[in-house]
Order: structure tokens, then C-alpha cells, then sequence
């Protein structure tokens, strides 16, 4: 089932406006709330569809429904746009039954502001060639709604360390350190919300990772107007296969908690812990992110900005010259720093 | 009794020789090289001699190098040479002697004055040692020119800045290492770096420590000695004037 959005006031193709956070007509300038949206032939669709059987890698072909060219996606796409007239397409099969999301955070970045804010990252790379700042090779940007899982899990954990308290001492010519050994136990029950994973194989978990923290505050009940005009993917991992990579982070996070609470000592070693990670819960959910294709020195660079918050992350191209150069003024400056506070206590101005 | 008269002997003729008839030596300005024993190369001593007038020029501070058969190891250094400069009108004075005695052989530094504050036993010591390869082979001239550059050297410098943060090489290794983290921090996060921790998703209203004990198991007791200050120059020295000095080493 193809959906698209048309505007009752001239039967344009609707987009979603991060500004507004509402569809939008560029036709007409009409504008539609999303929230309470009518999606009652989508929900229709959707029991009818939910019924019936369908493997998540099949590859359907669609057709769209303004000039009747077929749509050219790959079998994750969830929404695109019409690569002959350009019309924004959200593929309603494959965001129903389980690979319906559950919630979506809107885009709050429009594209230009996201090339605008990109530009001015490039510029602020501080080890960046001045060739790669002023190239303004963007080869593409493209608004795709990422799927990530988001979980809930309980962590516990058990903790042994060997923890001490130094305290010094002068006796007349003899310094005295005495040292008292502390065996300390900690045991903890924790509750983490909303971690996010991504659960795309196109897209590198490390950049994913960078992106965070999104704002949950402004998630929103999943509806598929909110993927109109973008790029949507649905996932290619279950939250059962993606869990592992929850577990370790969690588990890092119950030891930085246990730690935190070991307090008053002068060391403390855990010797012997036991850590567990438990999915409570976990929902399928849609992260807005623009990918940057950028175009240098006969190489493709790979950016991602958070669609909600403008941060980016991905490995730019570093000056070899520039590096060792500030590395080098660095140096220079410091150490005449300190040979003039040398020099100014008696000493000589080198050797 | 014959010792001691041997020893003033030796005092005696050592300042009529640099007062009066320095048939064996050479000096100019304030310096006054002595070289009764014959082991320095005559060739290098305009160098060693314009190094002490270096330190004349610089410190208005004396060399004397004085090199003798007669003198051992088992001659008071200290209470020649400090009735030498009770006789001499610049009492900042750098002393290096040299005694060739057959089979007692030895060498020492002394500091008077301005010298005593700047060269401290552990530099007057310092000096000897890296003196003394140049010794053990022989190679008299060389360790004499090794004295006097050391000395020129530790002349303009403190004590105090002889902690090794004053060091060039360790200031350069620091500051080196102070220009490269950072860069290295800036190059490494340039891709982005992670914001989040392990508070971020954490649900305080539902966490909680469930147990816990801290139980004290034993103390342990360790004593060091309090470390020396070791730049102090006072040194022994007896008739009056009190010098730094390295102790005199065998070679």
C-alpha cells in the first residue's frame, strides 16, 4: 500500500515541516495538524494487512499514485520519494504489524538549516585543510528516519573491593603511613529508560552512538505523516538480536554506579563483581538523522546530524600540517613559558 | 711532624709560585693554572685557560688548578687551600686539584665565597664524577676542560634549579607532551564524541543500593625517612672559611 498525503485545498503532495511540525503544502501553503491526523484508511489497511501473511524481506513492487512510475527502493525502505515526479511515498505495508513503530521523533531540522549548520561545522574544524573547509562539495543530504530500539532494562549487580585510608604522619625524623584496609560490599538494583540501538544494517552503530542523547520530550505517537517527504528505513535487527549490544553498555554503566557509590577512601579496587542486564521492555521507534555525502580529494565522507538536536558526528579529513604544526606552536609557547619563569629564578636562558 | 712540614711545604711553594715566580704556570686575569705535575697538554691549555677566564668574566669568580707529585691523598686539601685564599685578595674561588702522589693518587674540587653558595658538595661532587673516566684513562687536559665547563655552567645556575623541572630536556618533554595531547584529543573526537553516560538513561526513582557493608579488616604501618635536602653547601673546612667541596676521589 502506497500512501500519500494530498492537500485538500489543491490536491498537491504534502510534506512534513520540521518548523511547524505539521504537513505542509508548497503548493498552496496549506497546512495540516498531524496529531488526531484521519489515518483511517491506513488503520483499515493495517487490520486487513495485519491478517494476512507477510515475510519482512519481501521484496514488493510498487507503483506511485500520481504518475504511475514504479517506485525504486530497496526492501527496507519505509518511505521515499517518487524518483520520476518526485512525489513523497510512505510504503504502508512495511510500517504495519511488527514493523510498525511505536514512536517517532519528528524532524526539528529543516534541510537548509541542516546545511547551513553542517557548513558551519566544517568551518570550525579546527584540524580540517582549509581545502576540505572550503570545498562546499555536498554531494547529498538526505532526511532519513533511522529505526532504533529503545529499551528498558533492569540492572543488577554485586560488588567486592579492597578499599583503604592513608593517612600520614611526621615523627621526629620518620614519616609514618598508616594504612587501614577496608573489605566493602555493594549491592544495587537499577532501572535505565529509553537506551537506544540502532537497528539498521546500513548504518554505522559507532556514528549512531554520537548522535545521542535525542530529546524525548518531543517523541510522538507514530504516525506516518511525520515520514512524509524523508527517507524512512524499518529495521533490519530484532530488539532480542540487538540486545547484546545493550547488555555491554549497561553493564558498563552498573559498574560506573557501583563505583559511585564507594565513597571515602583513599583507593578502592573491585575485585570480584557480578553485573546483570535484563530487558524489561523495548519499542521500536524512529529517529530523524541527515546524512551528509561529502564529496573531497577523490574520497566520498560520510557525516550524520541528529534531525532533532543539529549534532554531528563523522570522521572528517585531518590536516597532517596543521596537527603537527598546533602540536608544535604548542610546544614552543609553553616552553618558553617555562624557561623565562627558569630564567627569572636564577637560571640560564637554555643550557 | 714531617708530614705537616711537607705540607706547608707544599703550601709555600704553591704561593710563591703563583705569586711571584710562575715558572710552570700560565694565567691570566684572576686564573692561575698550576701545573707542577706536567699532565696537562700544553696545547689545550689556552682553551682550559680561556674557559676560566670565562668564568672570571662572567662570575668574577677565580679558577685555580693546581696539579703536584707531592701531594696525596692523605693531605688536609681543606687547610691548604683555605689559608691559599685567606692570602688572596678574590675570595670567590673555584680550587681543582690534582695530586700525582705515586700509588695515592687523587683529585678535588672546592668552592669559596660565591663559589661555595653556587657549587655545592653534591655539584662539587657532580663535577668529579663526570671527570673521572677522563681521569682513570689519562686524559688529564680533557677532564680539566670538563671541569672548568661544568663549573662555568653551574656558576649561572642556582642550586635550587637543579630539580629536574628546570631541566631544559624535561621542560621540552613536558611542554612536548602538553602540545601533542591535546591535539591528539581534538583529532580523536573530531568525528564527534559521545555525550552520554551512565546517568543519562538511568531512572533514579528506581535505583537504589539494596545492600552494603564497609568492615575494616587491618592496618598497616610503613616509616620512611624524611628525604635530606641535599643543596645545602655548607661543607667542612677548618682555619676560619668554610668551602664546598667533592670529597676528593681516587683515580
Amino acid at each position: 500500500m502506497v500512501i500519500q498525503y494530498k492537500c485538500p485545498g489543491c490536491g498537491a503532495d504534502m510534506v512534513f515541516n520540521s518548523q511547524t511540525g505539521r504537513l505542509h503544502c508548497d503548493s498552496c501553503g496549506h497546512d495540516e495538524e498531524i496529531e488526531g491526523y484521519n489515518t483511517e484508511d491506513f488503520q483499515e489497511f493495517e487490520e486487513h494487512f495485519h491478517s494476512s501473511t507477510f515475510e519482512g524481506d519481501e521484496v514488493n513492487q510498487y507503483q506511485c499514485n500520481n504518475c504511475g512510475a514504479i517506485l525504486l527502493t530497496d526492501k527496507d525502505t519505509t518511505a521515499t520519494t517518487c524518483s520520476f515526479c518526485g512525489a513523497p511515498v510512505i510504503l504502508g505495508d512495511r510500517l504495519s504489524g511488527a514493523l510498525a513503530p511505536s514512536k517517532v521523533i519528528p524532524f526539528s531540522i529543516s534541510k537548509s538549516e541542516a546545511e547551513s549548520a553542517f557548513k558551519k561545522w566544517c568551518h570550525h574544524g579546527f584540524l580540517m585543510p582549509r581545502s576540505f573547509k572550503q570545498a562546499d562539495r555536498i554531494k547529498s543530504l538526505t532526511g532519513i528516519y533511522v529505526p532504533f530500539w529503545l529499551y528498558d532494562v533492569q540492572g543488577q549487580g554485586e560488588a567486592i573491593a579492597h578499599c583503604t585510608r592513608i593517612h600520614t604522619h611526621d615523627e621526629g625524623d620518620t614519616i609514618v603511613t598508616k594504612t587501614n584496609h577496608f573489605d566493602v560490599y555493594r549491592k544495587v538494583d537499577l532501572r535505565y529508560n529509553n537506551i537506544p540501538a540502532d537497528a539498521s544494517e546500513k548504518m554505522p552503530d559507532d556514528l549512531m552512538d554520537k548522535l545521542e542523547p535525542f530529546d524525548y520530550s518531543n517523541m510522538k505517537i507514530f504516525n506516518t505523516p511525520y515520514l512524509a517527504g524523508f527517507i524512512s528505513e524499518k529495521y533490519n535487527y530484532t530488539d532480542r538480536e540487538m540486545f547484546p549490544r545493550i547488555q555491554q553498555r549497561v553493564t558498563r554503566y552498573i559498574d560506573n554506579y557501583v563505583s559511585s557509590t564507594i565513597m571515602g577512601y583513599s583507593t578502592k579496587n573491585i575485585i570480584n563483581h557480578d553485573y546483570h542486564a535484563r530487558q524489561i521492555n523495548a519499542e521500536y521507534v524512529l529517529f530523524p538523522v541527515w546524512m551528509v555525502y561529502y564529496d573531497y580529494d577523490h574520497s566520498e565522507y560520510t557525516f550524520a546530524m541528529n534531525g532533532q538536536t543539529g549534532k554531528i558526528a563523522g570522521k572528517p579529513p585531518l590536516s597532517t600540517s596543521k596537527a603537527v604544526g598546533s602540536a608544535a606552536a604548542i610546544t614552543l609557547l609553553l616552553f618558553i613559558i617555562c624557561r623565562i619563569i627558569t630564567v627569572l629564578m636564577g637560571g640560564p636562558v637554555l643550557w | 711532624m714531617v708530614k705537616k712540614l711537607l705540607k706547608y711545604n707544599i703550601f709555600l711553594v704553591f704561593v710563591l709560585f703563583i705569586i711571584y715566580i710562575p715558572v710552570h704556570s700560565t694565567a691570566s686575569a684572576e686564573t692561575i693554572i698550576q701545573d707542577d705535575a706536567g699532565i696537562l697538554s700544553p696545547n689545550k691549555e689556552p682553551e682550559i685557560q680561556s674557559l676560566c677566564d670565562k668564568i672570571y668574566k662572567e662570575y668574577n669568580t677565580s679558577v685555580y688548578i693546581w696539579t703536584d707529585n707531592s701531594i696525596s691523598g692523605s693531605d688536609d686539601f681543606g687547610s691548604i687551600m683555605e689559608q691559599f685564599v685567606a692570602s688572596h685578595s678574590n675570595k670567590d674561588v673555584i680550587i681543582l686539584m690534582v695530586g700525582m702522589y705515586p700509588g695515592d693518587r687523587i683529585y678535588e674540587i672546592q668552592g669559596y665565597g660565591t663559589a661555595q653558595e653556587m657549587l655545592t658538595n653534591k655539584r662539587c661532587s657532580k663535577i668529579l664524577d663526570y671527570m673521572h673516566s677522563d681521569m682513570a684513562d689519562g686524559n688529564y687536559s680533557d677532564a680539566v676542560k670538563t671541569f672548568c665547563q661544568k663549573a662555568y655552567k653551574y656558576m649561572g645556575k642556582p642550586p635550587k634549579l637543579d630539580n629536574i623541572i628546570f631541566s631544559p630536556l624535561f621542560q621540552l618533554i613536558i611542554c612536548l607532551v602538553a602540545g601533542i595531547v591535546p591535539v591528539s584529543v581534538i583529532a580523536y573526537n573530531s568525528g564527534g564524541r559521545t555525550t552520554t553516560n551512565s546517568n543519562t538513561y538511568l531512572d533514579k526513582n528506581n535505583s537504589r543500593v539494596i545492600g552494603s557493608f564497609d568492615r575494616y579488616t587491618h592496618t598497616t604501618v610503613t616509616r620512611t625517612p624524611k628525604p635530606k635536602n641535599n643543596t645545602s653547601s655548607s661543607a667542612g673546612g677548618g682555619g676560619g672559611s668554610s668551602h664546598s667541596s667533592g670529597g676528593g676521589r681516587s683515580f
